[in-house]
């Protein structure tokens, strides 16, 4: 443990091995959601609104579906739009930045003030009007939400390309005759990496409650496809009748954001001395 | 300072143009067009689709219809709902005061909670109550508003049955139950807020504790009650200021959620109608208006920021 240090410290950290246990029980269920004790569409009215029993281990819903289940495809569906939403959004906002921050003047001007525009756009606000004007489907609850998260890499890749430009590394590079381009992809993304992966993770989370908003709102994933958000609004209606019903995906939520927040921290924490030690 | 309010306004221009720029664009996107809500209604044939393109007046090219709906923005005529006709400025006229009403009870309960636990932590930090203050900062950024709504409306009007789970009355009509509706709202927004505005707190008041000026101040023998309150906090509590801005971006967001929940007729609840409806005039308008709130705060808290910390303004 000692021989690596960045290692060490992150399994040092009690906080960091809980969020990766609720996080890697959230993937297992996620990818074994195939093979869940029911179809997570299958209704049985003769059995609904039931509370845990060996057969349904959290019980049933108001059509008889198993919640389990449902909460095991809701996982895959909230861990997919999260990722994969991130993942799109930092390609496209690290290009832009990298964009900007080479280019200048008013390709950056430009891009900078569009960047600008949709940060004063509530991220909710904006993913809920592109996702009703998509029309309903993961992948364009995925477009939507990725929009809204353009910005931050943007302005993350850009400051950094300008404030290394002046580093004599990089003057260096330049000096053998090495390409913007070439400088971009060498030098100044891979000292950005750490950033971006912190600020990405803790973007995954926030793009999973998004995906939830969302979903809980009736714009996001639409019945019977289950997602925890529209679990979550189902449930809701007949709370009085069997509280598991919104309970069980609203903790889902709850620990899933909890966990990916933390070692986003954690993360943070251990790639960056100073911060080491401050809590 | 005025030439810092020029230089911020300056900026904020651009901005603006390419908001409004963005938000119309929204209406092309497939569907929200509004001749596909108008449509909705009737039996599609090409010559009603085009007769509504006409009276849109969609055949113009996009440029046109933009800046002509920018131009009627500017004389504020806001434009009405395809569904319902009614006036936009109207809706929100009556809209705004519940929105308002929930953003300022939620700041208040943010700040009463969150500043008086970040400045303890900050004292003692490491102790118990450190600690537990950081796990509840944590746990309120995780938590959603709406599982903490319906939380909340579990334990007080389905257990408890003290408060009414949703509606709304004008304040000035019965204060009383106005206020008996808007407690849980409220709750829910400021308690989701209190996580980040308490841990700015506890690292700004870290920060300042450490400074030379703090160690003067008690070796020149004042009480701890004094430095921590006119030296400390004075300083400590200016990056606050921004926390709680950007606070407000979560609270609209929030807004529309919370007032769904809570069936509150507010700005928020406007936006997820207009979504549910696919009216496109009520989407762009309440991201229209939620954008230029936000803007607005944006330079009020950038020129407050100049106000109380003059190495802003200088620079």
């Amino acid at each position: 443990m000692g021989r690596h240090p960045f290692v060490g410290r992150l399994l040092g950290n009690k906080a960091y091995l809980l969020s990766a246990l609720v996080v890697l029980i959230a993937v297992a269920a996620a990818f074994t959601s195939p093979f869940s004790p029911y179809e997570p569409n299958a209704n049985d009215l003769l059995h609904d609104h039931e509370g845990p029993s060996r057969l349904h281990w959290l019980g049933t819903d108001y059509l008889g579906r198993d919640i389990l289940s449902r909460l095991m495809h809701g996982a895959r569906v909230s861990l997919q739009v999260g990722v994969l939403a991130v993942a799109a959004s930092y390609a496209i906002g690290i290009a832009l930045g990298l964009l900007a921050g080479i280019r200048g003047g008013l390709v950056d001007e430009l891009t900078m003030r569009l960047m600008d525009a949709v940060f004063v756009i509530p991220g909710l606000l904006l993913a809920l009007a592109i996702a009703a004007a998509l029309g309903p489907s993961i992948v364009n609850v995925m477009i939507a939400i990725s929009v809204t998260f353009i910005a931050g890499p943007a302005r993350l890749m850009r400051g950094q390309v300008l404030a290394v430009r002046e580093f004599e590394y990089v003057l260096a590079a330049r000096s053998f005759g090495a390409s913007a381009l070439r400088i971009a992809l060498r030098h100044v993304l891979p000292n950005t990496l750490a950033a971006l992966i912190v600020s990405g993770t803790l973007d995954v989370a926030r793009a999973i409650l998004i995906e939830a908003s969302l979903s809980f709102l009736g714009a996001g994933i639409r019945p019977p496809a289950a997602s925890w958000g529209n679990m979550l609004q189902q449930g809701y209606t007949y709370m009085e009748l069997n509280l598991i019903e919104p309970f069980a995906p609203g903790i889902a939520i709850f620990l899933i954001v909890l966990a990916i927040n933390l070692l986003g921290d954690a993360l943070r924490e251990a790639w960056d001395p100073r911060l080491r030690g401050t809590r | 300072m005025k030439k810092l309010i020029v230089r911020r306004l300056a900026v904020y221009v651009p901005t603006v143009l390419l908001v409004t720029f963005i938000v119309f664009s929204l209406s092309n996107l497939s569907n929200l067009n509004p001749v596909a809500a108008l449509l909705g209604e009737h039996e599609y044939t090409k010559e009603l689709a085009e007769a509504y393109r006409k009276d849109l007046g969609l055949d113009r090219p996009f440029l046109v219809r933009y800046f002509r709906w920018l131009g009627n923005i500017a004389q504020g005529d806001l434009g009405r709902s395809i569904r319902t006709g009614s006036s936009m400025s109207e809706e929100l006229v009556q809209r705004y005061q519940v929105t308002l009403e929930l953003a300022l009870g939620s700041i208040l309960v943010t700040m009463l909670i969150a500043v008086p636990i970040g400045i303890y932590s900050a004292l003692r930090p490491r102790s118990a109550g450190d600690y537990l203050g950081t796990v509840f900062a944590i746990s309120g950024v995780a938590m959603p508003n709406f599982f903490m709504g319906i939380l909340l409306i579990y334990a007080f009007a389905v257990v408890l049955g003290w408060l009414p789970s949703n509606g709304y009355v004008e304040p000035w009509d019965n204060p009383v139950e106005n206020l008996r509706l808007m407690v849980m709202p409220i709750l829910t927004l400021g308690t989701a807020g209190a996580a980040s505005v308490m841990r700015q707190t506890r690292s700004a008041m870290l920060e300042v504790l450490r400074e030379d000026y703090v160690r003067t101040a008690h070796a020149k023998g004042l009480s701890g009650r004094i430095v921590l309150v006119r030296h400390a906090l004075k300083n400590g509590l200016i990056p606050v200021v921004t926390v709680v801005g950007l606070r407000l971006v979560q609270m609209l967001e929030g807004s529309a959620i919370v007032e769904t929940i809570f069936s509150l007729p507010g700005m928020g609840q406007f936006a997820v109608h207009g979504v549910q409806n696919m009216d496109v005039v009520a989407i762009q308008t309440s991201i229209l208006v939620f954008a230029s709130i936000i803007i607005v705060v944006n330079l009020l808290v950038d020129l407050l920021y100049g106000y109380l910390d003059p190495r802003v303004r200088y620079t």
